[in-house]
């Protein structure tokens, strides 16, 4: 099939474009990108394969870009010796029409007259896939494409395969071959996945296998489990026999009697043990109470008679006592008059001591007032000249602080006059003889004149003017000077001086007043002693005034010395008194002494008394009661009664401890709490079986061993199943495998006439290299004995191969007469410039031989090619 | 003096090792035995059907193949039947037959102790039910010395073989003397166990079971009508049809797809096929074409025909030789992929009659698309 040209209206970008004619050889459309290259491409495939009443999303994608006008191709191609127009309307009003000279073919009769021309079948609604588009689509390569190997669908793969078959004289089976294979293939799917998995039947069978495996176990374990309960309800019922013989054995019984026939008897032996320990008890007492009574009569006899004893012998000592007391009272009353009198003595002597010291204190008197009026007469001189000192300084007003502030304004008196002084300035006039007279301060002068400036000066010349002088510093100091000048003035005014030198002397006249002030004073004092005979105080004010009252007395001479005896007399009055007074104390003393005595001995007497009376009484109720004898007998009797309850309570204690009481009631214990362990097995055992009688029902309602029969035959059935199908995907799978392998033979058999064709081109490319082909895929290239797997290849490499691949595909249909177009887009964008430049020598070779159409953005590679060029034209 | 005898029931039996429909069909059939049986008693005049063990096809079926059988044994009121557990459904305490007998309707009997019991004034049974699957002894050994009111007809239950099928006297179990009946005194000793019918003395029979449950069995699918006649003379035994299913066993040797067709008519002469269960063996060697063209004919059409086809063709083998490679004029990789299978399958083994099968099925495939064009 050659094609002519090509028209397109309403078709994605084109409004209406027309191309052609193509030559039979090589054609370039050499357009910028974005021209519409590969809407040519698609406009082809559109007209040769999708069928006129497609309404698909690719169909659809034909439009103008948001228009709603019908897209139209119009090819004109030779096929089959003749020139055809096929004209192809999509979706508004969608038809088809294929016309040569004298035929004419519309709707789908176009379409199949369309498909046998080019060799196909009926094309699918799919759209151009590789199933419709035939070996065409195989070489006509979109932009982009170029890249990818050859993989042809199974459709074009048969039509190569006849091809081949065809060259190489082999036969292919045909398209029942292709059946059969896609029959077991389809079986073999249906069983198991391309890596062997299963799925299907056969995974439904295997599941089942499983499932039925897992059912059989469950069934096996119910029935073990419903097993499991009989048993343990037939092992139940045993126990509950042996229980329940065991409850009702009589032996038993029998010895649970007995036991508490023992129980009784011990209790017995228990209580009449009791009984005899408490006689033996009571008896002990009796005897015991008979012999302390004989005991207490002996005792109470020797009490009788010790107090008897008792009260004669306190009977004498209050006698005695009493004698001594008296004795003691008489002494003592004398020892009180004695010392009465004494007393007296005392008294009389102290008054005469009284009288005589009075005396004495007058004549002492008199002594001191005349040592006194000499005091006064030698002090009185000294105290008027210190009275005239003490006037004087109280005049004197020069103190030292005074003195101090006058001598501080004198030095600032200095200070201002000696300021004054060196500071001036000294101003010369020297006048001419004959000068005008010049005035100073209001004085004329003459002549030479050297004066010192302290204050303003004034010069006037008469008839010229007046010049003034004025002393920066003169004038402070003079007003200092004078302030300090008044000042002195001042002070000296207050102190009542004339001068600073006068008040100098006045400052030292005090301080010398102040010293003799003081010595004066204590001269004063020393002389006036305080004296105590006159209650005199020291000081000679003290002294005057005391003496003011007085008159000076006479001279005194000293009395008798009457004092001394008179308090002789007084100490031999004390001293007599003491010794009286100490012998009555004495006598007090024994008097008190006996007198207590002679309680105390009454009171012990009397006690002795009381006692000896209720002694006799006591014994004499005893006796009265019973004699010596009868008491003897009395407790005799009872230690033979105590002995007899002593032998009894023997008898009793064996009698008790032959029967443990405790030992039986242990026995009775053990053998009620088997029996009751007994008794709640046996209602274990009951309800256990009821449980379990429960449980068999429940369980056997399933009906256990039919489900077990079930279920094994279930497995069975499903092992024989999923055996049977196993061994069918076996065979399934060993028919697919050796078809597979057979055909993979025959393929590359066949495939010999394809890498001849492509032989020499490959050299041309790659010198020393040969394709492999896996199927109509290249595979691998082997290079100077290097074997290199093609998607290992450079993209250059790959597109440059995949490219002559297909070269190699249209010579071999060519040589079937079935010579088809080759379409390029834009191929070989990865080869460099020296492949490039190769694979444009080997299209433009095989161009001598096929129509080849380049759609290129590339005008100025394929410069200097023979080669029909074409430009997309409205 | 007129009863029915009958045993081997197997209610519960699955079938599951056949197709789902196939199974759940015998399983109605055999509950159906009870109508029929009670048919066959109203039909020769017995008011007593004696079942002679094996009730059940297992120790605990299960309440609802207890009540299915319940069900159907009260729905004539005027027939007693008389139960004994056999080696199938021994009686256990707990087990199955208490349950039985606390369900059962007021015209069935269950003994589960041997002993005598009374069978109206003129008759009594001595039973022999089995309380284990293998019981040591002759179950039957006490009817000899056992006393009945004198008179009465003493008429034996029990289940058991009377001679060891197994061929091994060592090991016997329920064992029973194939003389009890005479020396018992017996009117008539109804025996269970064996599927087939089966007389062994004038006064002693197996019953068989009312509905064939496996192949190979003769005289299977009916009950005995036991007539007693006067004491000293044996009784009449008359066999009545109670089955539905014709279970069959056959093994044919072929040369030919087409063998097949005469043998096929003379067995739908001899047997109701679409009651048939029919297990066939079929072998020969073959040309691969008849091969395939005998299975498609047994699996594709004459299994149809019966109620349930186990087809056994594993020895049908089918010969790839040249001829049929002509025949169906194999060509380019079929042919490589038929020659490769050819000679795998030449080498024997289980990888041989893989290969085969894979051959044959070449073939198939082939001829399906032949017939498709």
């Amino acid at each position: 099939m050659l094609i002519r040209s090509l028209r397109a209206e309403n078709f994605r970008k084109f409004a209406d474009i027309k191309i052609g004619d193509f030559s039979d050889g090589l054609n370039l459309v050499c357009e910028p990108n974005e021209a519409g290259k590969s809407t040519v491409l698609e406009a082809l495939r559109a007209a040769f394969f999708e069928r006129h009443g497609a309404n698909s999303e690719r169909t659809r994608s034909f439009r103008p870009y948001g228009s709603e006008v019908a897209p139209e191709v119009t090819v004109v191609f030779h096929a089959g010796g003749q020139t055809w127009t096929l004209r192809k309307r999509f979706l508004q009003g969608p038809l088809v029409i294929l016309s040569n000279g004298h035929q004419r073919y519309e709707s789908d009769a176009a379409e199949d007259q369309l498909q046998t021309l080019l060799g196909l079948g009926r094309p699918g609604n799919r759209g151009p896939d590789e199933e419709s588009t035939g070996a065409l689509g195989l070489l006509w390569v979109e932009q982009g494409e170029a890249l990818n190997p050859v993989k042809p669908a199974d459709r074009v793969k048969r039509t190569l395969e006849d091809l081949l078959a065809s060259e190489v004289g082999a036969v292919t089976g045909g398209p029942e071959a292709g059946a059969i294979e896609r029959a077991v293939d389809s079986k073999l799917a249906a069983l198991r996945t391309a890596t062997g998995r299963a799925r299907g039947d056969l995974l439904a069978a295997l599941d089942e296998r499983e499932a039925a495996q897992a059912a059989l176990r469950t069934a096996q374990e119910k029935l073990q489990g419903f097993e499991d309960v009989l048993q343990g309800l037939e092992a139940r019922r045993g126990e509950l026999k042996r229980v329940r013989r065991d409850l009702e054995d009589e032996t038993l019984a029998g010895h649970r009697k007995s036991l508490q026939a023992d129980l009784e008897r011990a209790r017995v032996a228990r209580a009449e043990l009791t009984s005899a320990q408490l006689q033996e008890q009571a008896a002990r007492g009796e005897h015991k109470a008979a012999a302390q009574k004989i005991e207490q009569r002996a005792k109470d006899r020797t009490a009788r008679q010790k107090a008897d004893e008792a009260v004669a012998e306190k009977r004498s000592l209050a006698a005695r006592d009493a004698g001594i007391l008296e004795r003691a009272a008489q002494d003592e009353t004398a020892r009180a008059t004695e010392l009465a009198d004494t007393i007296a003595a005392i008294e009389a002597a102290d008054a005469a001591l009284a009288r005589v010291r009075q005396q004495r204190h007058a004549v002492a008197r008199q002594h001191a007032l005349g040592r006194a009026f000499q005091r006064l007469d030698k002090a009185a001189p000294r105290a008027e000249a210190l009275k005239a000192k003490e006037a004087e300084y109280r005049r004197n007003r020069v103190t030292d602080d005074a003195l101090k502030r006058l001598e501080g304004v004198e030095r600032r008196l200095i200070k201002a006059q000696a300021a004054l002084a060196p500071q001036l300035s000294l101003l010369d006039i020297v006048l001419d003889a004959d000068a005008p007279p010049v005035r100073l301060n209001g004085e004329v002068t003459r002549g030479v004149l050297r004066r010192p400036i302290g204050e303003p000066t004034e010069i006037g010349i008469d008839g010229i003017g007046r010049v003034m002088i004025s002393p920066a510093s003169g004038i402070a100091a003079a007003a200092d000077l004078r302030t300090a000048e008044t000042e002195m003035k001042t002070q000296l005014r207050q102190l009542e001086q004339p001068d600073i030198a006068a008040a100098r002397a006045a400052g030292r006249r005090r301080v010398e007043l102040a010293v003799d002030i003081k010595s004066g004073r204590e001269l004063l004092t020393a002389d006036c002693p305080a004296d105590p005979v006159l209650g005199l105080e020291s000081g000679f004010d003290a002294l005057r005034a005391a003496l003011a009252g007085e008159a000076r007395p006479e001279i005194v001479l000293d009395g008798p010395d009457e004092l001394t005896e008179a308090e002789a007399a007084c100490d031999r009055a004390r001293q007599a008194e003491r010794a009286v007074a100490g012998r009555r104390d004495a006598a007090a003393a024994v008097l008190r002494e006996a007198d207590a005595n002679a309680v105390r001995t009454a009171a012990a007497l009397a006690q002795a008394e009381a006692s000896l009376t209720l002694l006799a009484q006591a014994l004499s109720a005893s006796e009265a009661e019973a004699d010596d004898e009868a008491l003897r007998v009395e407790t005799a009797r009872l230690a033979s009664v105590l002995m007899a309850a002593i032998d009894q309570r023997a008898a009793r204690q064996a009698a008790s401890d032959a029967l443990d009481a405790e030992h039986i009631q242990r026995a009775i214990a053990e053998f009620d709490q088997r029996k009751a362990k007994l008794e709640e097995a046996q209602l274990e055992h009951v309800r256990e079986i009821a449980t379990l009688e429960e449980r068999a029902g429940a369980l056997a309602e399933a009906g256990p061993t039919s489900v077990l029969a079930a279920a094994e035959d279930r497995l069975a059935f499903a092992a024989q199943r999923a055996a049977r199908i196993e061994e069918e995907a076996d065979v399934l799978g060993l028919l697919a495998s050796t078809i597979k392998a057979a055909r993979a033979e025959a393929t590359r058999r066949y495939l010999a006439p394809v890498t001849t064709r492509i032989a020499p081109y490959l050299g041309r490319l790659f010198p020393g290299a040969s394709l492999s082909f896996d199927e109509f895929a290249p595979d691998a290239i082997t290079r100077f004995g290097r074997t290199e797997a093609f998607g290992d290849l450079s993209r250059g490499t790959q597109e440059q191969i995949a490219v002559l691949t297909r070269i190699a595909f249209a010579e071999l249909m060519r040589a079937n007469n079935r010579s088809a177009a080759i379409v390029l887009d834009d191929a070989l964008v990865w080869s460099d410039d020296s492949r490039f430049e190769a694979m444009r020598g080997i299209l433009a070779e095989a161009s001598d031989r096929m129509q080849i159409i380049v759609l290129t953005c590339r005008a100025s590679a394929f410069r200097g090619i023979a080669a029909t060029r074409l430009s997309l034209g409205n | 003096m007129r009863f029915l005898h009958t045993s081997d029931w197997q209610i519960g039996k699955p079938f599951g090792r056949m197709p789902h429909e196939t199974a759940s069909a015998l399983r109605e059939a055999r509950l159906d035995a009870i109508d029929a049986l009670a048919a066959s008693a109203r039909a020769c005049g017995a008011a007593d059907i004696l079942v002679a063990g094996d009730v059940f096809d297992s120790p605990e079926p299960g309440d609802r193949a207890l009540h299915q059988v319940l069900g159907r044994i009260k729905e004539d009121p005027a027939l007693r039947w008389w139960l004994i557990p056999g080696n199938h459904d021994p009686a256990r305490a707990d087990g199955l037959w208490s349950r039985f007998r606390r369900s059962a309707p007021p015209n069935a009997t269950v003994i589960l102790e041997p002993g005598v019991v009374p069978l109206g004034e003129e008759a009594a049974i001595l039973a022999a039910p089995l309380s284990h699957r293998r019981m040591a002894g002759d179950p039957t050994a006490w009817f000899n010395s056992a006393e009945t009111p004198p008179g009465v007809r003493r008429i034996g239950l029990a289940h058991g073989s009377i001679r060891n099928f197994a061929g091994d006297t060592a090991e016997a179990t329920n064992l029973i003397a194939p003389d009890r009946a005479r020396r018992a005194g017996l009117s008539y000793l109804a025996l269970g166990d064996w599927h087939g019918q089966l007389t062994v003395d004038p006064y002693t029979a197996y019953s068989g079971t009312p509905e064939a449950d496996d192949f190979g069995r003769a005289d299977t699918g009916r009950a005995l009508c036991v007539t007693l006649a006067a004491a000293g003379s044996p009784p009449d035994v008359q066999a009545v049809p109670t089955g539905r299913y014709d279970w069959q066993l056959r093994a044919w040797t072929i040369r030919a797809a087409a063998d097949l067709g005469p043998r096929w008519a003379e067995l739908g002469d001899a047997h109701d096929l679409k009651r048939l269960v029919l297990r066939l063996t079929v072998e020969g060697v073959m040309p691969m074409a008849e091969a395939v063209a005998a299975r498609d004919l047994l699996g594709n059409r004459l299994a149809h025909e019966v109620h349930w086809l186990d087809l056994r063709a594993g020895q049908l083998i089918a010969r790839a030789d040249e001829d049929d490679f002509a025949l169906i004029d194999f060509q380019g990789p079929m042919r490589v992929a038929a020659d490769r299978l050819r000679d795998f399958a030449a080498q024997g083994g289980a990888q041989g009659a893989l290969a085969i099968a894979a051959l044959e099925r070449l073939f198939l495939e082939h001829r399906k698309i032949q017939q498709g064009a």
